[in-house]
């Protein structure tokens, strides 16, 4: 099994009253930037960066950053610089950056160049994640969403070409035409560094992960246990109708866990940071989470029809982690819902997500500390009970 | 209501067409709302001209988005779909989204329109108007009260519902994407058309609501200064869509126009 740590390094200083819906309907592109105070950023990034460099030290594989931008809920609107930051103060983890928004972006060559330099400047130690962005980050930046899934496609094609095919040659797209694509550095890893996509319920983002020209691992997010099922299903699927079988270091789960010493008090000091996190960090406009176009019409009808899965703000954390899209519990407890999802599911990615929300350093590393030293161990050695053939490769 | 609905081929799109009356042809585009239906507002037109309804690309049951990234592109399609109905001139008159592709066709185009009405048309950047409220970013309920005079009226309530049908929705989702497609950024409007608006030279009417939150009087000012010879009219008690709010004094005004 690979264990990588997630991180979103969330801003906690939220006003007294944003449990005003009327008032704060939001804490992402309209919530203002008044409420970031810079002051108070220098000492949270530089903790953050110290937990992320922890998790090399308890034993994790690797170490994920992510692009969000304009909210309160995840403050690295550039992953790439904090993946620089870690290069240089980790030495053997992954750093796995989760990923780059490429529709988002001016111009896909500027991702392809800042990989493959954090690729030179790590050792080979990246993987590359490619994202669409969240819906409301079209508002934030100005794209049209309505070119987002073509201009995700044809970036996606621009930068693997341009990481395995001599340079210079040039690139005729609808949305990037380049005379001279000739990125310099080269990534080090052959043929590139590996393509994580991690997705948020897509069906068809899950197949065109498992098809035999990419094998891409496919990464859920805040998903219940059944959503995510079906989700990996499809992906095996997929494998068996092309006549190969999927790894499980296809799959991955992106999850908020917290251990601790017994389910009572797992409860009584998780509960709060997992509801900041829900319910203040992913307090979304419908109508801006989902801008036109952004979802194929499919798609779209379907999201509208199952939009209260997603509708965080109205599920209470009990009811959210006895669906899966979390785990808070003891040390027992978590050991046995992790082992049973991987077996059931057939993942070996797991990425937990320690810090949550609002969650204090101490708090934190209790967390990490638990989980590193108790979970992790014990996972491992169910993955490599369910397959054997696997055990060393992790 | 014996009015005609057909799907029609421009060029390897499928454009739903409606239309009904006789007289001199008159062409109305529709706002981002995509009033594809027969309104009263239609009836009432069809008395004096022969009326056609087209869903402009990706809108209601018409396909062909993938040709548009621009409004220019729109221009394009209408100049083919005149050409499929053998309209050598038309009258012309656009609401909102509408009224914007009816200017652009009447910069490129002046010779093909008769006489021109725009009603609450978005299309321009005016640094003295207030910005228009972002659409994309508005609920159901929001939308109401930005384009209705009486937010809580059956009308508004029936033109916008709380509780959409799934054939309803879906329209919904179709007129977003097709609206954003060339209306996100810049956000409803042309950068170059205020300075092209000097090539609209026949006839033309402006008709405001009194009360348009969406697209300010401000913007009508603007078009009629562009636009030589223009009138600028307001429609009383009324929000940013005069033929679905107020029919009656809107038909009216366009029947004395274009006869």
């Amino acid at each position: 099994m690979q264990c990588h740590l997630f991180h979103l390094m969330p801003y906690p200083h939220l006003p007294p009253d944003f449990d005003d819906m009327k008032k704060y309907p939001t804490s992402w592109v309209i919530f203002s930037n008044k409420h970031y105070d810079p002051v108070k950023g220098v000492e949270i990034y530089n903790r953050y960066l110290d937990e992320l460099e922890w998790a090399e030290e308890l034993g994790f594989d690797g170490v994920c950053v992510n692009e969000h931008h304009q909210n309160a809920y995840g403050t690295m609107p550039a992953p790439n610089i904090m993946a620089a930051a870690l290069t240089r103060r980790t030495k053997r983890v992954k750093i796995l950056v989760l990923g780059n928004g490429l529709p988002l972006r001016d111009h896909p060559l500027r991702v392809a160049e800042e990989i493959a330099m954090l690729d030179v400047m790590s050792g080979g130690r990246i993987v590359s994640g490619f994202v669409r962005g969240v819906g409301v980050e079209y508002f934030s930046m100005g794209v049209n969403p309505t070119y987002s899934r073509e201009r995700f496609a044809e970036a996606h094609d621009l930068i693997i070409k341009s990481w395995t095919e001599p340079g210079p040659f040039d690139f005729e797209g609808k949305h990037y035409r380049v005379r001279y694509v000739n990125v310099w550095p080269r990534p080090l890893q052959k043929p590139h560094p590996p393509i994580w996509i991690p997705s948020f319920g897509s069906r068809d983002t899950g197949v065109w992960c498992a098809h035999p020209s990419r094998k891409y691992a496919f990464l859920s997010t805040y998903l219940p246990d059944k959503t995510v099922k079906g989700l990996f299903d499809a992906c095996f699927e997929t494998a068996r109708q092309h006549n190969y079988e999927l790894s499980p270091y296809q799959l991955g789960r992106l999850m908020p866990i917290y251990v601790a010493e017994t389910d009572e008090q797992a409860r009584r000091e998780g509960n709060q940071h997992i509801a900041w996190l829900f319910h203040r960090g992913l307090r979304y406009i419908p109508e801006m989470l989902f801008p036109p176009g952004y979802l194929s019409p499919s798609a779209a009808l379907f999201m509208a029809k199952s939009y209260h899965e997603v509708d965080w703000t109205k599920l209470s954390v009990d009811e959210m982690s006895e669906a899966g899209y979390c785990v808070v519990g003891s040390v027992e407890t978590v050991k046995r819902r992790l082992a049973n999802s991987m077996k059931e599911m057939g993942w070996g990615i797991l990425m937990p997500l320690l810090q949550i929300g609002d969650m204090p350093a101490d708090r934190t590393r209790k967390n990490m500390k638990l989980f590193a030293t108790e979970v992790m161990p014990y996972l491992r050695a169910e993955f490599d009970n369910l397959h054997p053939m696997m055990a060393k490769s992790a | 209501m014996a009015f005609k609905e057909e799907l029609i081929d421009i060029h390897g799109s499928q454009i739903q067409l409606l239309s009904d009356g006789s007289g001199e042809p008159l062409l109305y585009l529709h706002s981002a709302g995509g009033e594809v239906a027969w309104l009263p507002f239609f009836e009432m037109l069809s008395r004096d001209f022969k009326v056609y309804v087209p869903a402009h690309p990706g809108f209601s049951k018409s396909g062909g988005l993938d040709k548009i990234d621009t409004v220019h592109d729109l221009v394009f399609h209408y100049t083919d779909l005149m050409d499929a109905l053998g309209l050598k001139t038309a009258l012309v008159a656009g609401l909102s989204l509408g009224g914007w592709i009816a200017a652009e066709l009447a910069v490129h185009h002046p010779e093909r329109i008769r006489k021109l009405a725009l009603m609450g048309a978005v299309g321009l950047y005016w640094k003295g108007a207030p910005p228009m409220p972002d659409i994309f970013a508005a609920s159901g309920p929001q939308t109401r009260e930005i384009v209705f005079f009486d937010p809580n009226s059956e009308l508004a309530r029936m033109v916008i519902p709380d509780n959409p049908t799934a054939e309803q929705l879906e329209a919904v989702l179709k007129a977003r994407e097709a609206t954003a497609r060339v209306g996100w950024n810049p956000y409803l409007y042309d950068p170059r058309l205020i300075e092209r608006l000097y090539r609209i030279t026949m006839p033309t009417l402006l008709i405001w609501g009194d009360s348009d939150r969406l697209v300010s009087i401000e913007y009508g000012k603007a078009y009629q200064k562009g636009i030589k010879g223009s009138r600028l009219m307001t429609i009383e008690k009324c929000g940013h869509a005069p033929p679905i709010e107020r029919p009656e004094p809107t038909a009216k005004a366009l029947r004395e126009f274009f006869k």
